[in-house]
């Protein structure tokens, strides 16, 4: 097969007649390339020429690498057909969020403030990713500095850095702040994504948009040249279609890097390996009170997650209640660790004022003043919510319950943030305060056609059991296998 | 600054005290804030304050350290 016989629509003639590859999740991208069904080639101009086709309204990238792209796979197709493979990602297209660096590629965080910042060399993420074969399609949208709020209002007025419309509904929020990764990932512009998580960031549009959203142990996956939020919560990790998709980015990515101290010296186990063994015998500890008698859930997604639940009960898991107090206090402590944002931020805020948006300049001040007593007893509180979820950890095998709070909801009429912290932010930030690990899988769909999650919060380093928690329940539903409709991707023309 | 909050209430709290212990915490603080951002910037101050306030009513023994003596997620992560 030769490059170029795509065309526009990425139907490739090694496939079945109905199929294109970019409907594929990555493993189905992996099987077709290990196959030669599709050459690299083939593969990464179908995704160019999708997100040629349709980024323009989803605007999920901020910089498409496409030569970059093409001289990898060709690299990718050379080597196997030498019968040289480098593993399952090997010639595959996924895309980073443009806050990860990419030697020699524009990173800018999202914001005009690094709006012509050329990264001078990779993140070690960047550079495992390239020596495991990934062909590298650009540079992901993202809320500023990971933390701004959504920009688009619907219409095509975004300026240069544009946050993403919901595949699902392009006239709702994809979540933040990994917004262009969620985009990217559900409509088929990349085989898979990598976001950060600093609150919520992965997990929130990857429920949003229909994904798989891991948040990896903290210490697990390297920060160096990523462009930091708070230091202390800031997490890396895989936004694919699938739960496989993400264990085998999460593989890729983990493990020690002598240049961020945070990171552990163990050896990451297989994540593969135990992916298919069930969830028969486990423990499964549900916080009832905190999440779903919460008055704000809203009703569709409580429906999908005690179906949920109800399955992995089927499948032989004990689900039982647990509790922590101290999740009362998440909020309040989370809040005080936003102090960690201005203190990367303060000389360029104040050099540069003009060059954030005005709700991320806002919160970013608001964040400076958060006081050292505040921070000090934040940080008593969490390690006393550390305790309390590691005793509940030492009875359950992981953490079961919602998602997110609602599915994607309409662009607010005015971006000016209104809180510091939002609530729904408790499904998520919780567990960037102990740092372990996360995951969302969808759970299936709202009334009105959007896709909703569950999360599944699992045991320091145990990243294994909570993508293998995530494939039993996603093995036995469809939800993952469902494609929002391209024909809906069309705006401004009302 | 605006002058609509001067006769408020909120929280029990005079609006000019809110405001004027605002001015102080951005003193303190030591950021600079444009006289755009200053209205905008005080109602997410204000919205803030219970968290804060919450924050600091928390019960907390003597023997609770902070987390980055007792790191998150320790078990096999950090420096070894």
């Amino acid at each position: 097969m030769t490059a170029g016989t795509t065309g526009t629509t990425g139907r490739l003639p090694g496939l079945a007649a109905t199929a294109e590859i970019t409907d594929l999740d990555l493993k189905g991208v992996s099987e077709a390339i290990q196959s030669k069904r599709v050459s690299s080639v083939e593969a990464t101009q179908a995704y160019l020429a999708r997100i040629q086709q349709h980024d323009a309204v989803l605007q999920g990238y901020i910089t498409v690498t496409g030569d970059m792209a093409l001289k990898l796979a060709r690299r990718a197709d050379a080597e196997l057909a030498r019968g040289e493979s480098r593993g399952p990602l090997h010639g595959v297209p996924i895309a980073l969020k443009d806050l990860i660096a990419v030697a020699g590629v524009r990173m800018t965080g999202g914001s005009q403030v690094f709006a012509h910042h050329i990264a001078t060399e990779d993140s070690p993420i960047t550079t495992k990713l390239v020596e495991a074969g990934t062909v590298i399609l650009g540079k992901l949208t993202m809320h500023e500095f990971a933390f701004g709020r959504a920009a688009t209002d619907g219409s095509l007025t975004d300026g240069p850095f544009p946050t993403g419309r919901n595949p699902w509904n392009v006239e709702r929020v994809t979540g933040g702040s990994s917004s262009g990764s969620g985009v990217a990932a559900a409509a088929g512009l990349c085989a898979g994504a990598l976001g950060s998580d600093t609150g919520g960031s992965i997990r929130g549009p990857a429920a949003l948009c229909g994904l798989v959203g891991h948040k990896p142990t903290y210490g697990l996956v390297t920060r160096r040249n990523v462009l930091p939020q708070c230091w202390s919560l800031d997490h890396v990790g895989p936004m694919t279609r699938s739960v496989w998709d993400a264990a085998v980015l999460l593989q890729t990515i983990a493990g020690h890097d002598p240049g961020d101290a945070s990171t552990s010296q163990a050896r990451p186990p297989s994540y593969t390996r135990s992916l298919e063994d069930g969830v028969r015998g486990m423990r499964l500890g549900l916080p009832r009170r905190f999440y779903l008698d919460w008055t704000d859930l809203h009703p569709d997604v409580r429906t999908a997650a005690l179906g949920a639940f109800a399955e992995l009960e089927r499948q032989g898991a004990q689900i039982v209640d647990v509790d922590a107090p101290t999740l009362d206090d998440t909020q309040a402590i989370w809040g005080a660790m936003l102090s960690e944002m201005y203190e990367y931020h303060r000389d360029l805020i104040r050099e540069h004022p003009e060059q954030y948006r005005t709700p991320t300049r806002l919160l970013m001040l608001a964040s400076a003043l958060c006081s050292g007593h505040d921070l000090l007893r934040a940080q008593r509180l969490r390690a006393r919510l550390a305790r309390e979820i590691s005793e509940i950890l030492a009875g359950v095998d992981a953490i079961i319950f919602p998602g997110q709070a609602e599915p994607a909801t309409p662009f607010p009429a005015d971006p000016t943030p209104t809180e510091l912290v939002r609530a729904a932010s408790r499904f998520t930030n919780v567990w960037n305060l102990v740092g372990l690990p996360a995951c969302v899988v969808p759970s299936g769909f709202s009334q009105d056609g959007l896709p909703v999650s569950i999360q599944i919060v699992g045991k320091p380093f145990d990243d294994a059991t909570v993508l293998r928690i995530a494939r039993a329940y996603e093995r036995a539903t469809p939800w993952h296998t469902r494609r929002p409709d391209p024909r809906g991707w069309t705006v401004g023309v009302s | 600054m605006s002058t609509s909050h001067q006769s408020h209430s909120t929280d029990g709290h005079d609006s000019a005290e809110l405001h004027a212990q605002f001015e102080a915490e951005i003193r303190v603080a030591g950021i600079t804030v444009s006289n755009t951002d200053r209205e905008p910037l005080f109602h997410l101050w204000a919205e803030h304050r219970p968290i804060r306030e919450r924050l600091q009513a928390a019960g907390v023994e003597l023997a609770e350290e902070p987390s980055f003596t007792q790191k998150p997620a320790r078990s096999g992560g950090g420096v070894s």
